[in-house]
């Protein structure tokens, strides 16, 4: 009998401490739980095209089935596409679910510069570093990064089915309620990695959302995920560039001045856009000075960078079809002369710099 | 006492294991969606079909996810028939697409911005244009752009 009230007293014991341990583990993960939903990621990755003009430019007249956007795109503080010009994105949705037991908050962002910048192209402030989009090549090496620096974490879709619970956050209160999920859709602009230039092939999407930790969560093992993406090959045949005229030895150009570049370039299904790119260092790094110039083109004049003296400048131009695949052709080596600082305020053409 | 406590315990796990196998609230605008854009095509092909299609799906289903993903893609396929007269009728459809959209949207309590984020338009501004056929002062807000 005494043994049986020992054995039941041991038991109670144990129950108890179980008990205690039970609450401070549940104590212990009180907090938000954001968790990339990572079959919503997969299901909407998708290669895209979309043409961007720089900022400054009126828009040529192009294909108009192809989407034009480029509103903060091309800002020097986004610059989430490689240039202006056709360029091919791939887009996918990030859904983020907070399934921890308490909301994330983070409040009112102009009482948190600690947490967020002002956005003088977007015109209101954003969440520094609330995600990482990279892609991978099979080897899982880095071969792109996505450039989306926005991001206003509010309580967008309930997660679940049926949900009752009202919306709480927003974009000046930030924050997502447990029950509710933040949405970045593919649509969004900056919502892709810019993969132009890639060869085709099987590639690994990876996001990380939070991978600073700057939110505090009960676990980060569920804030990312990998899923393999596809680069499918063009059917047609790339563009051809087959003459480039820039100036020759006999014409004397200096830094700074106007430069009138002539090509030939031809597709078999239509060249979209052209670059001209410039290279100080015969061919060794180029800078490109105007991605978006139209298909119809076959001549543009452009001012050299002041700092461009060399005594081995080449010029080269890149053709675009609609499916992104490039044509491109180099001109001889030319020199160009340091900016002619005698006459500051007159260019050689006659016009003012 | 433990019986109960492992009870609970199988409970939550499968709770939480239905929680995190999907986003029902996204399937569900999918799935409207769907019903719009795989109806057969005659059923499209007009405002009048689109404004039946979103609001039969609204009566079908009782998720209001169901019927902003038809109701908004009744609307998409409205701002893509470059055919469309815009008559006084086909306002009234349109204005018909616009009330699924609304009301799933007061059902769902989401915001604008959920709605023109949902819409799947590369230019989601252009949704509001129709919703403000019903509601002048409608907007995306101004944050819809790259958020």
């Amino acid at each position: 009998m005494a043994t049986g009230r020992g054995l039941l007293c041991a038991i109670a014991a144990l129950s108890a401490v179980s008990a205690i341990s039970a609450a401070t583990r549940a104590r212990a993960q009180d907090g938000p739980d954001l968790v990339l939903d990572v079959p919503r990621m997969q299901s909407s990755a998708r290669i895209a095209t979309a043409i961007y003009h720089a900022p400054t430019k009126r828009a040529p007249a192009l294909d108009a089935t192809v989407p034009v956007s480029g509103t903060c795109v091309l800002d020097p503080d986004e610059n989430c596409v490689g240039g202006a010009g056709i360029r091919k994105l791939l887009r996918f949705d990030v859904l983020v679910h907070n399934r921890g037991n308490e909301d994330l908050v983070l409040g009112d962002p102009k009482q948190r510069p600690d947490l967020f910048e002002y956005s003088a192209c977007h015109r209101h402030y954003h969440f520094r570093g609330a995600a990482l989009y990279e892609l991978l090549d099979e080897s899982g090496q880095r071969v792109r990064l996505g450039r989306k620096q926005g991001f206003c974490l509010e309580d967008t879709i309930p997660s679940e089915r049926g949900s009752t619970i009202p919306k709480k956050y927003t974009c000046t209160n930030q924050g997502i309620q447990v029950g509710w999920a933040d949405f970045y859709p593919a649509i969004l602009d900056c919502q892709w990695i810019d993969v132009t230039d890639l060869p085709p092939g099987n590639y690994k999407l990876h996001v990380a959302w939070n991978p600073n930790r700057l939110m505090t969560e009960t676990r980060y093992d569920n804030d990312e995920g990998t899923v393999d993406v596809a680069i499918p090959a063009a059917t047609d045949a790339p563009p051809v560039v087959d003459a480039v005229r820039a100036p020759t030895s006999s014409i004397r150009i200096h830094a700074g001045e106007l430069l009138e570049v002539a090509w030939r370039a031809h597709d078999d299904e239509g060249v979209v856009t052209q670059e001209i790119w410039l290279s100080t260092d015969d061919g060794e790094t180029w800078k490109e000075l105007v991605g978006d110039v139209p298909g119809d083109r076959s001549r543009f004049s452009l001012r050299l960078p002041t700092d461009s003296a060399t005594p081995n400048a080449r010029i080269k131009v890149v053709a675009r079809d609609a499916s992104v695949q490039r044509g491109e052709l180099t001109s001889p080596s030319f020199r160009i002369l340091a900016r002619d600082l005698r006459l500051p305020f007159i260019t050689r053409s006659g016009g003012v710099p | 006492m433990t019986r109960v406590a492992v009870i609970a315990l199988a409970f939550a796990m499968t709770l939480s294991s239905g929680i995190a196998s999907g986003s029902s609230f996204m399937d569900d605008v999918d799935r409207g969606r769907a019903s719009v854009l795989s109806a057969p095509s005659g059923d499209a092909a007009t405002v009048a079909g689109r404004a039946t299609l979103a609001e039969s799906a609204a009566t079908r289903d009782e998720s209001p996810a169901y019927a902003l993903g038809a109701g908004l893609a009744a609307l998409s396929l409205d701002l893509d028939d470059k055919s469309a007269r815009r008559s006084k009728a086909d306002r009234a459809l349109l204005e018909r697409q616009v009330h699924v959209v609304l009301n799933a949207q007061a059902a769902a309590g989401i915001g604008n911005r959920a709605v023109c984020l949902l819409s799947g338009r590369s230019d989601p501004r252009s949704i509001e244009a129709l919703m403000r056929l019903v509601d002048p002062a409608w907007s995306c807000g101004a944050h819809h752009h790259a958020d």
